[in-house]
């Protein structure tokens, strides 16, 4: 036998050497290739990632300053001038759209990160060590979740005062629970499995197996929660800044303006004002829904098979 | 059965000692007191005058001393008075509620029935057109603020159309009748009712479809039921007990949605009596009405599980 054909004989794998799979695929391209096939969710992207540049880019979008008052022209419908109009004070309504984007997405992502760690955290301990501390937890989490989550955030921000920091603290501290039932009952279905149980008879420590073995099986799911969770923390903040407990003007958060509006004339004689910041809200809300529904799809882990 | 509604209430007290603990840390945590509420710039009082009237009402002692003598008065139905008012919270609690249920229970039952039959309708076409169009409907209603819908609605059917009117409960100074209440109840329970119908319209679709694959409903087409029969009378029934939950679940979030749409429309519930309160610095109310609305969300979870209990047997077993 000659020597290539000898090593195609000998092509014995040594043991413990990683096997690829086939046509090198993992398990996120193929995520994203079944995400891309959701038509909505494509949609959704595309209109966050286009709000997401305008808010970063908020400042340098318009001529005009957010806060700048331009008495003169104040409470005139769009023009040259003013691409949205103007509000009661002269403000600039298409610079303040702009910018109140990036406070409502901003809020979002932050109350959404609390939100994820602490559920994460808890369902973790909860899921895995379960007896007591398992009691627990799902004691906190039944009181946590009876409160009207709205009636509670207004308490806390009539104690705390409003601010837009508040805002997102208020919201993060409340949303944890649906995460937290999620993670438990990941952690508690993955635990019985047999691969956590032979981890630990080889004596692998407990971290370890939380960290390589459950958790990233448990990614999937509380990335659908946490999406969805961006788009009510958003809805949150927006009524909150509404009913004047979130972000205080003159800030502009899509929340407060649609409050600056809440007089009948400005209602039904000026719909620059109210209209603007709403469909923004509505839109990005819609385009964050759409791709929690992709994700949902693309990460299901029965078609992961 | 009784034993596990009787472990359900049995759970639901320290519960409750809980949300009472919560809402008291919370509201003392609050600056101010009783006292800081009555002093004016144009009514000085002494230092020394008000740390003993303090001592005297018993606002020196500890926290968990208060929390108990509030608990205890709590018992006994008193509620305190109002800051602002001086009137007892209990009444003007009580006063209020029948507007915020009557908003809630239309809003709740609009969305129910009209949620789950397109939910089911949805689920048994799946594919469709009609399933298509209600889905991004659907979502489009989970996606608008509340307040938004509101004020929306209030451009075209009030202001626009004339149709209706814009807020309040009743014409003001004119006599109660039934149509005047309804007409003035269609868009605030309008704007709730959207958005709890998209909800349960994806929950109940979502529900249907999961229990349209089980194998039993294969079984029963293999014996030859009727399709009619094998939806009616197993697919349906089994698909409605996650929906219990859902709708329970529901519960608080439609609070906050009353708390809003009672501010826009000035619906005389207890939302806007708690907007009032927190923008007053109302101690008293504030904590009467967290209360308030916390024990009515327990009682409705409590009545979700023992309903849930009632429609799946195996429940009652755990």
């Amino acid at each position: 036998m000659t020597k290539e054909q000898q090593l195609s004989l000998g092509e014995v794998r040594q043991v413990g050497e990683p096997m690829e799979a086939t046509g090198g695929q993992g398990l996120w391209t193929k995520a994203w290739q079944r995400f891309r096939r959701h038509r909505l969710a494509m949609i959704g992207l595309i209109i966050l990632v286009i709000f997401i540049f305008l808010a970063i880019f908020a400042p340098v979008l318009s001529p005009h300053s957010a806060f700048k008052l331009d008495l003169p022209n104040r409470a005139s419908g769009p023009s040259r001038e003013h691409w949205l109009g103007t509000d009661g004070t002269g403000r600039d309504i298409f610079a303040r759209v702009m910018l109140g984007g990036r406070v409502s997405l901003s809020v979002g992502l932050v109350a959404v990160a609390i939100s994820t760690t602490i559920g994460v955290i808890l369902g973790g301990i909860a899921g895995y060590f379960g007896g007591r501390s398992d009691m627990a937890i799902m004691r906190i989490t039944d009181v946590v979740m009876t409160f009207p989550p709205l009636i509670i955030i207004i308490t806390l921000v009539a104690v705390v005062g409003p601010s837009i920091y508040n805002t997102m603290f208020a919201i993060g501290l409340l949303s944890w629970t649906a995460t937290a039932r999620l993670v438990r009952g990941q952690f508690l279905y993955l635990r019985s499995q047999e691969f956590v149980t032979a981890a630990r008879c080889l004596g692998v420590r407990d971290s370890r197996i939380i960290f390589n073995h459950i958790l990233p099986n448990t990614i999937g799911p509380v990335v659908v929660a946490a999406t969805f969770g961006v788009a009510t923390a958003i809805l949150m903040e927006a009524g909150l800044s509404f009913l004047g407990l979130g972000v205080q003007p003159p800030t502009p958060s899509w929340g407060n303006m649609l409050r600056d509006a809440q007089t009948l004339t400005i209602l039904e004689t000026m719909p620059w004002m109210w209209v603007p910041p709403g469909l923004m809200i509505v839109l990005s809300v819609l385009s964050i829904n759409f791709i929690g529904d992709g994700l949902r799809d693309a990460l299901d882990p029965r078609s992961l098979l | 059965m009784t034993k596990y509604v009787l472990r359900r209430l049995l759970v639901s007290i320290p519960l409750l000692l809980g949300i009472t603990i919560i809402i008291f840390i919370l509201a003392d945590a609050m600056p101010g007191d009783a006292l800081t509420a009555m002093v004016t710039d144009e009514a000085p009082i002494a230092g020394e005058v008000l740390a003993e009237r303090r001592s005297q009402l018993g606002l020196d002692k500890s926290l968990p001393v208060r929390y108990l003598i509030w608990v205890g008065q709590l018992l006994r139905g008193n509620m305190g008075y109002s800051f602002i008012t001086s009137v007892p919270i209990a009444e003007t609690v009580l006063r209020r509620i029948p507007p915020t249920l009557e908003l809630m229970g239309v809003s709740l039952l609009i969305s129910i029935i009209i949620g789950l039959v397109l939910g089911i309708l949805s689920a048994l076409k799946q594919y469709s057109v009609f399933d298509y169009l209600l889905t991004v409907l659907g979502f489009i209603g989970l996606s608008i603020p509340v307040f938004f819908l509101g004020m929306t609605l209030i451009y075209i059917f009030s202001l626009r159309l004339d149709w209706l009117p814009t807020s309040g409960m009743g014409t003001a100074a004119a006599d109660f009748s039934l149509a005047d209440n309804l007409r003035h109840l269609i868009l605030p329970a309008l704007s709730l009712a959207i958005l709890r119908t998209a909800v349960f319209m994806r929950y109940t679709r979502a529900s249907v479809l999961d229990v349209l694959g089980s194998d039993y409903l294969r079984t029963a087409r293999a014996k030859g039921i009727k399709e009619r029969l094998v939806v009616g009378r197993h697919a349906l029934r089994n698909a409605m007990i996650p929906i219990i939950t859902i709708i329970g679940l529901n519960l608080p979030v439609l609070f906050g949605g009353a708390v809003i749409i009672e501010t826009i429309f000035q619906w005389p519930g207890i939302g806007l009596l708690y907007i009032t309160a927190v923008n007053q610095r109302d101690h008293p109310m504030i904590m009467g009405l967290a209360l308030v609305s916390s024990i009515v969300v327990l009682a409705s979870n409590l009545l979700t599980d023992i309903t849930y209990a009632f429609a799946d047997p195996r429940i009652r077993y755990e």
